[in-house]
């Protein structure tokens, strides 16, 4: 036996002793999502077989099973909202993406340095200040009597507060950044040489967008539609801060059963019914995009694109027309970061409001800033959320990336199991898990009860799945056989993972942990159920002063945490440049 | 796998329920609390957010050498929830709970009984605050607060001043109000409005009576309405909305905020009155310091500094001359002031609140339309 074929048959004999594609990244997601997701929400999703107790220490009764309360949840009420709630959901997801991609190919391919980085800054830094704030500030801005209205001298105001509309506003601003940062870091895989390439055969820089940036973009804007599409899905907050009567959705549907009506049993059977439905409008979308897939392969020989314009000779200024695309670009760009900010800088000026609360404007006054320290909630509340994002952020990117790994490399019964659970994480009513949780919680006794610990495992079960989908939206169209030459090269999986899938995953592990910290940032339901002595965060303590007539001083302190968050973050990525760690922490979010 | 999740489901809870009675077969008799307040102990309140007076927390702490920790919740319900499931282990020793849901928690035996020996401040509270049908003895829940329900309109659009629940209603139907209006985001206080303006039992659980709330709110009130709003405090103070169901705290906020031609006026024939209560939940571990805290509170002058700080009544009647003379709107601040005591209905959790909400969530259905 010649020594090439010993070694071959001993590379055969391992191969087919090692465990199958993807199980090993894969694990860690698994085991994580099924003790703190699948045993408590499947407890909650029980419930629904059971009839709700007002009285007594149980709060449903589960002695006589039946499917009664399915039949109660899916009334006339829950189709007119379930629609109502897929319009928005839908008119949400096509308008971010859409007005996502530009931003994300500006980003990625024309701008470059300094204005890189500003233009990333731009559209994260908004999200670290508060939802419900950042939310209620267009209500602040765009209402009928105010500060545009009146500066801008329309009567009547825009009409825009409390439609649909106003709800419409609220959803796309509030995901902008869910689809502008998978799109750009799955852009931003992309050579630049190729779309040099593209444009020196000729082709014009919208056939070069349309034929090599855009499918090179389409995980990216799959991964964006998912992550924009599923908490739309289940967002209650903003269609009821800006949408008024018109946006009634199947979100608060859900959680007023479980909370207002205090029928778990109803609520479990309504959420249920949810879960199965946006999968099965999941299933449809993703049928429908492959049937796409197809029938644009079929007609590709015939080369729309190219036919949309008349040829023109090679002679035809290309560069010229480039730059003008490039100026427009750069327009845009200025525009959406206008948008973004609008509503911080609303906040930012009525935080110095002297009045009595934060919308009701009565002269300028850095009061509130003053009556911070004195606020010993609010103090603390900052410090809890700010500790409860960063250990909530690196848990999720540590499952959330080996998740990302698998669902991008793993075989297919893997891959699809674990895509499957995920997406039931992301689409399963936060009521839920909470509930679920506590439930746990309580029965585990004082192995979970730390406060914080209780936030951390919370936010970070939500916060896998969106690491793993982002992660995932910038590997799956990597050349596959990269880890296999790796392993030919004689590296061990883990290896192949450290040196080669680590690095080419980098800047989608920093978007992703990014998007990670705001969603800890913005959570209220989960911490408002779950936390306990101590962890009041600060959102749960915004959500409560709106009772009271939401006062400045929370504004004031947001717009403090929010710069420091900036603020901390630059010099963590100036640290990290001086200290010669590879790339620089921001050219890691970006790839270059 | 359903039989299995069940079986999961049943022990947790079975877990749970044991650790309830194993609590309740020895609920302990108040005279055996320790009466001792622990300098350097912490007292961990839940609560709203910004509903004690700060300089209140910092006095009592001054006074007494404990420390207050003040946590808040989103939401009454959910902190109803939290109590209702952790059964003695939520951590707190004193929590601010909504009157409606008192009972639920004594029932479920989440609560332990006050100590009135030490309570002497109890006797000053008003009749209006005291006594109340979610525990009718106190044992359990000693008044903190509390308000009620009516609606604030513009006089500068709306002549005729609304005098019951239905004129109220009958205003939307004003060309000059169409779309500047909101009610209360809440099943207990809407669909009941109707109940109180038409001398229906706001605990009926005729379903007929549910599917008149549906047609009166459908004909007369959503294709006039703007937003289902809790607080709309502020859109009455800019004048985006002229004619609003609201609680008399939120009424308050807005006529002092806003153009000085908005009124207020308590919800007629009947309305709610909500009253928020200290509750000791099982498990507390500092009951001393509750107690001390509580009676502090209860005491005329500080009471005052707390109507003074978040704007409501305490029920304690003394503070009334604590308070300062020139008050704004304190006519709204002691809602009951002159106002016959039956008109007063108090909001309850029974099985009709399932009708009810069921009733509100069809309403906001068909409002998107």
């Amino acid at each position: 036996m010649s020594a090439v074929s010993a070694v071959s048959a001993a590379r055969s004999v391992r191969a087919r002793l090692r465990a199958p594609r993807g199980l090993v990244p894969s694990l860690p997601a698994f085991a994580w999502l099924c003790a703190f997701f699948l045993v408590p929400a499947g407890m909650v999703a029980v419930f629904s077989l059971g009839e709700s107790a007002y009285f007594g220490t149980s709060p449903v009764d589960l002695s006589a099973p039946s499917l009664d309360r399915y039949g109660e949840a899916a009334s006339e009420t829950f189709r007119i909202v379930f629609v109502n709630t897929l319009q928005i959901a839908v008119v949400g997801t096509v308008l971010c993406v859409l007005l996502a991609v530009p931003m994300a190919y500006l980003i990625t391919t024309r701008l470059t340095g300094f204005w890189k980085y500003a233009a990333i800054a731009a559209v994260v830094i908004p999200y670290w200040m508060p939802f419900l704030l950042r939310t209620y500030s267009w209500r602040i801005l765009l209402g009928d009597h105010g500060p545009l209205a009146e500066g801008l001298g329309v009567t009547g105001g825009f009409g825009i507060v409390d439609t649909l509309s106003g709800a419409q506003l609220g959803v796309v601003y509030n995901y902008l950044p869910l689809a502008v940062l998978p799109i750009a870091v799955a852009l931003d895989r992309l050579d630049p040489a190729l779309r040099q390439a593209g444009r020196d055969l000729g082709a014009s820089s919208w056939r070069v967008f349309w034929q090599v940036t855009l499918p090179a973009a389409r995980p990216g804007i799959v991964g964006a539609a998912l992550l924009v599409f599923i908490p739309l899905m289940g967002d209650y907050v903003t269609p009821a801060v800006l949408g008024g009567v018109q946006a009634s959705v199947v979100g608060s549907l859900v959680s007023s059963s479980f909370l207002e009506s205090q029928d778990w049993a109803l609520g479990a059977a309504a959420a249920v019914l949810l879960i199965l439905l946006v999968l099965a409008v999941l299933a449809a979308a993703a049928l429908a995009l492959a049937l796409g897939r197809l029938v644009l392969r079929a007609v590709r020989p015939l080369d729309l694109a190219a036919r949309l314009r008349p040829r023109t000779g090679t002679a035809r200024p290309a560069r010229v027309s480039g730059d003008a695309w490039g100026l427009l670009l750069r327009g845009y760009g200025v525009l959406m970061v206008l948008f973004l900010w609008a509503p911080i800088l609303t906040i930012l000026v009525y935080s110095f409001n002297d009045g009595r609360t934060l919308p009701v404007w009565g002269g300028a006054s850095t009061r509130w800033y003053a009556a911070i320290p004195d606020n010993a909630v609010l103090m603390q509340s900052i410090g809890v959320s700010l500790r409860v994002a960063a250990l909530s952020t690196l848990v999720a990117i540590v499952v959330g990336t080996l998740a990302g790994t698998a669902l991008a490399r793993a075989g297919r019964p893997i891959r699809w199991s674990l895509l499957g659970l995920l997406l039931v994480v992301f689409v399963t009513p936060e009521i839920v898990t909470s509930i679920g949780l506590l439930l746990m919680y309580v029965a585990a006794g004082p192995a979970l009860s730390d406060g914080t610990l209780r936030l951390v495992i919370a936010h970070a079960v939500i916060s896998t799945a969106i690491v793993a989908f982002v992660v995932q939206a910038r590997l799956s169209s990597l050349d596959p056989r990269l880890s296999d030459a790796a392993a030919d090269l004689g590296a061990t999986p883990a290896g192949a993972f450290r040196r080669v899938i680590l690095p080419l995953a980098a800047p989608a592990v920093l978007a992703a942990a990014v998007l990670a910290s705001t969603a800890s940032l913005d959570d209220v339901v989960a911490s408002s159920m779950l936390g306990n002595v101590g962890t009041t965060t600060l959102p749960v303590y915004i959500y409560s002063t709106l009772r009271n007539g939401m006062r400045g001083d929370a504004a004031a302190a947001s717009v403090l945490m929010m710069l420091g968050t900036a603020l901390a973050v630059v010099v963590l990525a100036w640290v990290m440049q001086r200290r010669g760690q590879g790339k620089s922490f921001a050219a890691g979010l970006v790839g270059r | 796998m359903i039989r299995h999740l069940i079986a999961t489901a049943s022990l947790l809870l079975g877990t749970a329920g044991l650790a309830a009675c194993g609590g309740s077969e020895a609920a302990p008799d108040p005279s055996t609390y320790p009466t001792k307040i622990e300098k350097g102990s912490t007292l961990k309140i839940y609560s709203w957010a910004d509903y004690i007076s700060t300089d209140n927390i910092a006095a009592f702490e001054k006074e007494t050498g404990v420390k207050v920790q003040v946590d808040t919740y989103a939401s009454a319900e959910e902190a109803l929830a939290k109590l209702r499931l952790t059964q003695g282990t939520s951590g707190y020793d004193l929590v601010v709970m909504d009157g409606s849901y008192i009972q639920q928690l004594v029932k479920g035996g989440s609560l332990l009984a006050w100590d009135k020996e030490r309570l002497p401040g109890f006797a000053g509270l008003s009749d209006t605050f005291v006594g109340r049908s979610w525990d009718p003895e106190n044992t359990h829940a000693i008044p903190k607060s509390g308000g009620s329900t009516g609606y604030v309109w513009d006089s500068a659009v709306i002549s005729t001043p609304p005098e019951t629940w239905n004129d109220f209603y009958d205003a939307f139907d004003d060309p000059g109000v169409d779309g500047r209006t909101s009610v209360v985001d809440g099943a207990p206080s809407l669909i009941s409005s109707y109940f109180w303006g038409n001398d229906i039992s706001d605990q009926t659980t005729n379903p007929d009576d549910y599917q008149a709330a549906e047609k009166y709110f459908d004909d007369k009130v959503l294709s006039h309405l703007k937003a289902f709003n809790s607080y709309p405090r502020a859109d009455l103070a800019s004048g985006d909305l002229v004619l609003a169901q609201t609680f008399t705290g939120d009424a308050r906020g807005a006529l002092m905020d806003g153009p000085k031609t908005l009124r207020f006026a308590l919800g007629a024939p009947k309305t709610d009155i909500y009253v928020d209560h200290w509750v000791l939940p099982k498990g507390s571990a500092n009951i001393a310091a509750a107690h001390a805290f509580v009676e502090f509170v209860l005491d005329p002058v500080n009471a005052a500094r707390e109507t003074e700080f978040h704007g409501y009544y305490t029920g304690v009647e003394a503070s009334r001359d604590e308070l300062p003379a020139d008050m704004p709107f304190e006519e709204i601040v002691f809602f009951d002031e002159g106002v016959p005591a039956d008109r007063f209905i108090e909001q309850e959790v029974t099985e009709a609140r399932k009708q009810s909400v069921a009733t509100f969530q069809r309403l906001k259905a068909l409002a998107s339309r």
